[in-house]
């Protein structure tokens, strides 16, 4: 079993992680390498404040742990938050330096979660996903999947020749006592140690007795189903070829495994969480967002994923003047904090009610989930949205591609949402208004304009309305919503 | 017996060299080659390569027309992409390779339109086909192209 007691918060380390770790900080790389002794330095290529740029990504030197593994163990390891370059999208990780045969090694840990299923950080015990280790010019040295926290064999083509069989990892919550240099707040860290294990034929002794395929960690026992499918997992596949290795692949001794190596990090939540980045909306629209950030119904629920912890869907919302429309987009996804930026222009529609801002808003955020999907796996992108890339080859814009998508499967869900916002701001309007104005941006699409005449007018008048106070034939009418005030 | 040899010597010469032209020619017409490694500009940023060549005296039935599409950065395979030319569009397998047969009678002169989702389009100038094999590799820019909101 994987990851085990991360169910429940606690405010000091279980014992097996006492005297483990200890935080420090190093702003210079000098300091690191006479830490180290190793010559991490001869890869760096620039550094600046807290941030040390390399080869293989952007090392953050405020963010390092040292660890004591075992008593045995002569020197500390090291475990160094790492950006990613900017082609590696969707992945979290560290920089592990590690004291073993008389010499610090050094490589990365990869978290790379699948497309959108990976939910929150506390939900790390139903990881979807593969955890990998990376030598540092980024080629794998190991992976293991995971499906729901259950290590799962890869498939054929995906199988490579690695030097390690897998990790095993095991996570804790702590409430830290130092506040975070970025919200001044308290907050969550994430303890891993990972143990990873010789493939078979890669040296060592791999053919001992052992059946298991699991950790032999004892906090496990409390989970001895998940412990036993992953066994099972491993266990049955023959195939010489499988990264998985076979079921006498697995350590004898869960305490002394082929390869002891002790992987180590810290996560504060900022690596993983995140959050919609409100702090540059007009007050006005301030109000709104944070209710849309309460909704259930609909794609409300993909607001609340960008309000929550699911890495890679974060979403920058800020007030800005725009040459055209009530809101812009961008499509370029901001691979180091996993952010898509909208832009709205709140001061160029004054008499905007906030039912129109908050259509507007659930419109954006659905434009940040296809972008922040897209970007984080291209090719799950691929088969979950194949009509998206069909009409692609028609319009060859974001745009548009977009919008038809919206008007093919979206209506409903802005409108259920829209709907649970009126409602929750004590408005009584019907269903058919939230559908109508859940088109609003949609136009130019293929489904509205296959609409009748009748419908079309039915649909454009209400969306004028609330955005401008005045019908499509320049007339004032009273609008159904309030003014927001911006 | 001194001339006869001259002679065989000589008859020898005029066939090695009779051969060697032969060979020349075949060399010349049957396996002429012409290669566009250096990526030709496209306005979209993007831009493509593309290598054809003549195997059997440009004489075959068919051509085959093969390549891939990749990130103008990266250099990373782009699946999910096609090529179009006139009425025909081939998808691309997952690692972004393309590979199909054109008949003789359609040999002439055609550009091509590669497109790939979240990419801005490349498209070819006229590219002769009267060869037997081409290699065409597009090479795409990411389509950053913000998207608005537009009610009015």
């Amino acid at each position: 079993m994987l990851f085990s007691s991360c169910e429940q918060n606690q405010n000091e380390l279980e014992p097996q992680f006492q005297d483990s770790f200890k935080k420090i900080s190093i702003t210079e790389i000098d300091e690191l390498v006479g830490l180290t002794g190793t010559g991490i330095s001869n890869r760096s290529i620039g550094s600046s404040n807290n941030l040390m740029e390399t080869e293989y990504g952007t090392l953050r030197l405020d963010q390092i742990i040292e660890r004591i593994s075992s008593s045995e163990q002569i020197k500390p390891n090291y475990s160094i938050k790492l950006i990613p370059p900017s082609d590696v999208k969707g992945t979290i990780e560290y920089l592990v330096i590690e004291y073993s045969e008389g010499e610090y090694n050094q490589y990365i840990l990869q978290f790379e979660p699948t497309g959108n299923r990976f939910d929150i950080a506390k939900s790390l015990n139903s990881f979807t996903g593969a955890i990998r280790t990376l030598y540092l010019d980024r080629e794998i040295r190991s992976e293991t999947n995971y499906e729901d926290g259950i290590r799962v064999e890869l498939k054929n083509e995906s199988r490579r020749v690695m030097e390690f069989e897998y990790c095993d990892c095991e996570y804790q919550y702590v409430e830290s006592e130092v506040n975070s240099n970025i919200t001044g707040e308290p907050f969550m860290e994430v303890w891993i140690v990972c143990t990873c294990y010789e493939s078979s034929g890669s040296g060592g002794d791999s053919s001992d007795g052992s059946s298991s395929g699991g950790s032999g960690d004892s906090s496990d026992s409390g989970d001895s189903s998940d412990s036993g499918d992953s066994g099972d997992s491993a266990g049955t596949n023959t195939d010489p070829d499988s990264g998985g290795g076979t079921s006498n692949d697995g350590p004898s001794d869960p305490s002394n495994p082929k390869f002891p190596v002790g992987l180590t990090a810290f996560m504060s939540e900022e690596d993983w969480e995140e959050q919609i980045n409100d702090s540059q909306l007009q007050p006005c629209m301030e109000t709104i967002m944070n209710d849309l950030k309460n909704l259930t119904q609909g794609v409300g629920q993909t607001v609340q994923m960008f309000a929550g912890n699911t890495p890679g869907y974060n979403w920058k919302v800020q007030d800005g003047s725009l040459s055209q429309g009530t809101g812009m987009t961008s499509t370029q996804y901001n691979n180091t904090n996993g952010t898509v930026t909208t832009t709205f222009d709140s001061q160029a529609w004054k008499n905007a009610t906030e039912l129109s801002w908050a259509r507007t808003m659930l419109h954006e955020a659905m434009h940040e989930y296809f972008v922040a999907y897209y970007n984080l796996n291209r090719r799950t992108f691929l088969g979950t949205y194949q009509q998206m890339v069909q009409d692609w080859n028609t319009h060859q814009n974001w745009n548009d591609v977009h919008h038809e998508e919206f008007a093919r499967s979206l209506v409903t869900g802005i409108a259920d949402a829209l709907e649970e916002y009126g409602i929750k701001n004590g408005y009584n309007h019907s269903r058919q208004f939230y559908e109508d104005m859940s088109w609003a941006g949609l136009q130019g699409t293929t489904t509205f304009q296959n609409l009748s005449p009748s419908i079309k007018q039915r649909i454009l008048n209400p969306n004028a309305i609330e955005l401008t106070g005045a019908d499509l034939n320049g007339n004032s009418q009273t609008q159904k919503g309030k003014n927001a005030g911006c | 017996m001194g001339i006869h040899k001259l002679k065989k010597v000589k008859m020898q010469v005029v066939n090695i060299s009779k051969l060697s032209l032969l060979i020349l020619i075949v060399l010349i017409i049957g396996c002429s080659k012409k290669i566009q490694n250096e990526l030709v500009p496209n306005n979209n940023s993007g831009g493509y390569s593309f290598e054809f060549k003549n195997t059997k005296n440009g004489m075959s039935d068919s051509l085959l027309i093969t390549g891939g599409f990749f990130d103008l950065k990266t250099r990373q395979p782009l699946g999910g992409s096609s090529v179009h030319f006139y009425c025909q569009k081939i998808m691309t397998d997952s690692i972004g390779n393309f590979n199909f047969k054109l008949s003789s009678g359609l040999k002439s002169d055609y550009f091509f339109r590669g497109v790939s989702i979240g990419y801005k389009t490349v498209i070819t100038d006229f590219i002769s086909l009267k060869s037997d094999t081409l290699k065409l590799n597009f090479y795409l820019d990411e389509d950053t192209t913000p998207i608005y909101h537009c009610e009015d």
